[in-house]
């Protein structure tokens, strides 16, 4: 006799799937250019230099990130199905043989009524 | 229409045009609090953030469109089920999460 075999096919834990792994990665990569960019604005006060935009390696770290969660973000929320009806099979017509529904009391007995 | 002219009438399962949108808002929901927060750290204000947002929207739905292959008329009826109700979902969103990290980068 053969064994049964148990398989998950759904991902237990976040660690399995690839999709959930890229965005939380991609959150700690904008976490860090948060924590850069704190930095940056320190030292710039401490300096005296007015504030004209963020550093490049900033920029770089915000478009990583960005990207890891717009990849991980596609597979984890769901998969996209075809909107086209599939035709099929309907249920046989068996209205025939349904008796309940018989009824002789209608218009077309007047026709046959004997005088 | 068929080659020889006459409208076609194309049966579409409620169910899955649902999925589809359900889909779709989820994509936009997430990456809409990615925006938010790329803008707050770059600096982004006024009209800049709100043109920041249109773009990444814009980026967002190419995503979605690449990801069913260019053949979105396969899953959604309209191209702009896919772009306008992402983006109008997501707006509320993309402002508190915008707020939120520039008050964090660069106010306090």
């Amino acid at each position: 006799r053969g064994r049964l075999v148990c398989t998950r096919h759904n991902s237990a834990s976040m660690f399995d799937d690839p999709h959930k792994l890229a965005s939380v990665g991609g959150f700690l990569l904008l976490a860090h250019a948060v924590s850069l960019v704190i930095s940056y604005r320190e030292d710039l006060k401490i300096s005296g230099i007015e504030f004209a935009g963020v550093p490049l390696f900033v920029l770089a770290e915000c478009l990583i990130g960005s990207l890891c969660c717009t990849w991980g973000a596609l597979g984890f929320s769901g998969e996209f199905q075809p909107i086209a009806q599939q035709p099929r099979e309907l249920p046989p017509d068996n209205m025939e043989k349904m008796h309940d529904f018989v009824t002789f009391n209608h218009r077309g007995t007047g026709k046959t009524r004997k005088e | 229409m068929s080659a020889d002219g006459k409208k076609q009438l194309t049966f579409l399962d409620p169910e899955k045009l649902a999925n589809n949108a359900r889909v779709n808002d989820t994509v936009f929901q997430f990456l809409s609090i990615v925006s938010g927060v790329v803008c707050g750290i770059l600096g982004f204000t006024d009209l800049a953030g709100f043109a920041f947002f249109l773009v990444f929207n814009v980026f967002i739905g190419a995503a979605v469109v690449a990801k069913l292959k260019f053949q979105h008329v396969h899953f959604f009826p309209s191209l702009d089920l896919i772009f306008v109700n992402g983006a109008s979902n997501s707006l509320g969103t993309f402002v508190l999460f915008w707020t939120l990290f520039y008050n964090i980068c660069h106010l306090f």
